[in-house]
């Protein structure tokens, strides 16, 4: 693939058009990044990276439960879609496409590790003594008992996802996540409609079945 | 003070039980669905997906059951605890480490360009090659030489030379002759002194007689 570099400009007046170029990117959609990136300009791709990095992060996160192995595998989903980008399809939507590719890397991953329990128990394993989430400001209009019970219900909340089959979760993390229509999911998953409402109700189920418990 | 409520919302309020019940005794408007069939489309009902009717149909049916109004309660606050779980932020080391993964992008492309159609796998086979015959080479072998030496005949016990007369020390007091003449193994303190330590066969009182550096331990 040959690019072409943008040319620099030294300085203080290099500083101010690359902002303004930054901000032009910022203001484009999708489809009109991906066409600057193909016409040569190199920070259409960062614009890119930065507009999906953490809601890819976040969807291979869900979907797989490491959060080590999520940054790998969203990286590589970036290099691939860097590699072929000339190859995709633009009347489609970008944003499907390169969460279909994280999701096939989401996807083998758990297949390679049912194939090996060793990688199972190490992932299981990893997060056991250190808290690995983010600070976040506690409410001070709760007591401090309503603030357990909420963190410790989040914590069901999401060990309950990692409990549903993979090829449900994958279709409930697109949809009460990431907020796909049926479509996109379809698209994404490689299924058609009805599988994806069959597997977006059976997945809703098991979720309901499993904290309806601690809700209660 | 609140607001007067609306002519028209109070004039619904009252009418609707009467509504519900002219129907209802028209056979319009009963809630026909079960839970089993709620479930099953409760995600297109949820998502407005079904028609109208079976919307209100739906609606009905919540009205009266008080299991499936709890399911859809456990759903839907589910998907909220969900949705406020914090997201996951993206290291400062994802990009800088993405950025050199994609500058190496275009080495390996540089590097597929330049290999050749067949160059790289021609250059395998040659290598292999080479190294097959280097393997199986006879220079490359590490056989042993074979050497032949002279057959030792043995006709007579080798000759002994008379050893010193020494005193073995802290094991026995006196003296020994070594006799050659006789078998090694027909002689038990000989034994144990051709097979005793150095240290303790050239004991030190001999040497140190000799050099008359003998002192009294």
């Amino acid at each position: 693939m040959t690019t072409k570099a943008v040319p620099k400009t030294k300085g203080k007046a290099g500083a101010g058009a690359a902002t303004e170029h930054r901000r032009r990117l910022k203001d484009m959609s999708d489809s009109e990044v991906v066409q600057a990136f193909l016409d040569g300009d190199q920070r259409a791709f960062g614009e890119l990276v930065s507009r999906y990095d953490q809601r890819l992060l976040n969807f291979v996160y869900r979907t797989i439960g490491d959060r080590d192995r999520a940054q790998d595998l969203v990286q590589e989903t970036f290099v691939r879609v860097y590699r072929h980008m000339e190859r995709f399809d633009q009347s489609k939507k970008f944003s499907t496409w390169i969460y279909t590719i994280a999701g096939n890397l989401a996807k083998n991953e758990l297949r390679n590790r049912s194939r090996n329990p060793l990688v199972l128990f190490q992932t299981l394993k990893k997060h056991w003594d250190a808290d690995h989430r983010p600070l976040e400001w506690e409410d001070t209009q709760y007591k401090p008992d309503d603030l357990f019970r909420k963190r410790h219900l989040r914590e069901l909340v999401e060990q309950a996802v990692q409990q549903l089959p993979e090829h449900h979760r994958i279709v409930f993390v697109l949809r009460e996540m990431e907020g796909k229509s049926y479509e996109e999911i379809a698209d994404i998953t490689g299924c058609n409609l009805g599988t994806v409402k069959s597997r977006l109700n059976r997945a809703r189920n098991n979720f309901a079945g499993i904290i309806a418990p601690m809700i209660d | 003070m609140e607001p007067a409520p609306h002519p028209r919302s109070i004039r619904d309020q009252e009418a609707g039980p009467l509504i519900r019940l002219v129907l209802t005794s028209q056979g319009k408007g009963a809630p026909r669905m079960g839970c089993a069939e709620f479930v099953q489309s409760f995600s297109d009902i949820q998502d407005g997906l079904v028609p109208e009717r079976v919307r209100r149909e739906a609606e009905a049916h919540l009205r009266a059951c008080p299991s499936c109004r709890r399911y859809r309660r456990v759903v839907l606050q589910g998907g909220e605890l969900l949705r406020s779980l914090p997201a996951l932020e993206v290291p400062e080391d994802f990009r800088p480490r993405l950025r050199h993964r994609l500058y190496h992008v275009h080495d390996e492309a540089a590097l597929a360009e330049h290999s050749g159609s067949g160059t790289s796998a021609l250059t395998a086979l040659g290598m292999a090659v080479i190294l097959t015959f280097a393997a199986w080479s006879p220079a490359l072998r590490h056989e042993p030489p074979v050497v032949d030496l002279e057959p030792i005949v043995v006709s007579r016990p080798p000759v002994r030379f008379a050893a010193l007369v020494v005193r073995l020390p802290l094991r026995t007091s006196r003296s020994v002759l070594w006799d050659g003449s006789r078998g090694l193994w027909d002689d038990a303190p000989a034994l144990l002194l051709e097979y005793s330590p150095l240290s303790e066969r050239y004991g030190r009182r001999p040497t140190l007689r000799r050099a008359g550096l003998e002192q009294d331990h």
